[in-house]
């Protein structure tokens, strides 16, 4: 049963990623991201981790892309539909290079630990592992999102006022 | 296939089809109870022919809106133009299944509890399906490929991305005196005191955010039908229109539910121990069932009461509200519980 339900979400998160690239309107690509993006927090849920699936729909598939179609449609984009997927050897060459890379590093992870499925997800031990072992990357990397936020914040008024 | 787990599928369905339609009467009460109650503010009588006092008017406009004839215009992105209501309808069913509706009921022996799943990350659940409601009225207003549906769909998105932020922040508080995000827990700290009482900033910041994300007066920026015609449903009909409505007041509920459980007690009665309502078995849930539904009651009639008393707000004013005033109230909120919780 549980096999069966990873290959179906898998098979959809793939099926629609693709489906995110091949939609030749912006606001189907959105739709069909969001789904994929279900689909990863449907694959959270059957690891039990509750809290990582959670915020997958809250952040990715509820603010993010709704700040996506936000732009798509302020922006109107209807206009610019694009003719559908090109592919240029290069991106062939990057997304198979991409594929061997990490390929190669989960065949270095090796099997994976017993137990290992009982330690995710909890909101306590997801809250206990980021403050106190990683404490310092993660506020490292909140400093570096606020950055890239007053960053931005001065890139728009600037050009505002000019 | 064993007693136990047939039990737990019976009970879990009887559940699910008993809290939904509760709130799906609800609301159809509700939009009678809007016009009622807002007619006794304007001394009107409101309508008041169907049945005793107009009870029976929510039947008499469903059959309405199933005999009308549902006009789907040529312009429309046919296939999110039919889903959008659907999708504004679904997420708001969802997140009822974590919300408690009282103490555990003792059926044939066993313990049910009142809450169709008891969740760990219980209220993450709730905004996590809450913020996928939006996208109803996001689609339907670019799907309706008209001006105004448009317009009401894009200050949706914005709005709902300026509130949800300070909304999942003012309940942090909560949870930092908690240390937990499942309802049942919540629930079973307030025994003593309402967190509306420790926790007034957050309870504040929470309530409007709420208003907000229900789209309703005087946060129903999308929907504003003095600028924007009817803004995200402007060509909608029958019963796609009503499942917008639908959808509303059913999230309206979940809201009022999710602010009875978090700040103003849950099921508990004022001093009233969990002990009472153990001791009273089954009489006790029933007592907590009807004190949980008394206080969504208040809170839909608060809503009603402030609609028909506030003005809407310009579209630039609910920003400056959201991202001035509301989100550093309740960061502040956050730092406060912080420092008044420190470990001795």
């Amino acid at each position: 049963m549980g096999d069966a339900l990873f290959y179906v979400f898998g098979a959809l998160m793939v099926l629609f990623t693709f489906l995110t690239i091949r939609a030749r309107n912006p606001v189907y690509s959105a739709i069909f991201m969001i789904l994929s993006f279900a689909s990863t927090a449907a694959l959270f849920v059957m690891l039990d981790a509750f809290l990582l699936a959670a915020v997958e729909v809250l952040v990715y598939a509820g603010a993010i892309m709704v700040l996506f179609l936000f732009v798509i449609m302020l922006i109107n984009l209807r206009a610019a539909e694009h003719d559908g997927l090109r592919v240029s050897p290069l991106v062939v060459l990057v997304a198979l290079t991409f594929l061997l890379l990490l390929g190669r590093g989960i065949a270095d992870l090796g099997p994976v630990p017993a137990g290992a499925n009982e330690l995710v997800g909890t909101p306590q031990l997801v809250a206990k592992t980021l403050f106190t072992r990683y404490v310092v990357p993660f506020e490292a990397v909140s400093i570096l999102l606020l950055s890239a936020i007053l960053g931005t914040v001065v890139l728009a008024r600037r050009s505002g006022e000019a | 296939m064993n007693q136990d787990l047939i039990f737990y599928v019976a009970s879990n369905l009887v559940k699910i089809i008993i809290f939904t339609h509760i709130a799906l009467i609800l609301a159809a009460l509700m939009s009678l109870a809007e016009r009622r109650v807002s007619a006794v503010m304007q001394s009107r009588l409101g309508p008041n022919r169907v049945g005793f006092g107009g009870i029976l008017q929510p039947i008499a406009d469903a059959l309405k809106f199933i005999f009308k004839e549902d006009v789907v215009p040529g312009h429309v992105e046919k296939v999110l133009f039919v889903l959008a209501p659907a999708i504004a309808l679904i997420p708001a069913l969802l997140t009822l299944a974590v919300i408690p509706f009282g103490p555990p009921l003792e059926v044939l022996g066993r313990e049910v509890p009142l809450v169709i799943a008891d969740l760990d990350i219980g209220v993450l659940f709730v905004f996590a399906i809450a913020s996928l409601g939006v996208y109803g009225i996001v689609f339907a207003g670019w799907a309706s490929n008209s001006r105004y549906p448009m317009l009401g769909g894009v200050r949706a998105s914005a709005q709902m991305i300026s509130y949800e932020l300070s909304l999942g922040l003012s309940v942090v508080g909560v949870f930092m005196v908690t240390g937990s995000l499942r309802m049942l827990d919540v629930v079973a700290l307030q025994d003593d005191m309402w967190f509306c009482f420790t926790q007034p900033v957050g309870f504040l910041v929470f309530v409007i955010c709420a208003f907000a994300e229900t789209n309703r007066l005087p946060f129903d920026m999308p929907e504003a039908e003095t600028e924007l015609v009817a803004g995200y449903h402007t060509e909608y009909s029958s019963m796609k229109f009503a499942m917008f409505f639908m959808g509303e007041y059913t999230a309206m509920f979940v809201f009022s539910g999710l602010i009875a459980t978090l700040f103003l007690g849950g099921w508990d009665i004022p001093f009233m121990s969990a002990e009472t309502f153990a001791a009273l078995g089954n009489w006790g849930a029933l007592l907590g069932f009807a004190s949980f539904m008394a206080k969504c009651c208040a809170f839909l009639f608060f809503y009603i009461w402030v609609r028909w008393t506030i003005p809407r707000f310009r579209f630039d004013q609910l920003m400056s509200l959201g991202w001035k005033v509301l989100l550093p109230l309740a960061i502040a909120n956050v730092l406060a519980t912080g420092l008044f919780n420190l470990p001795s």
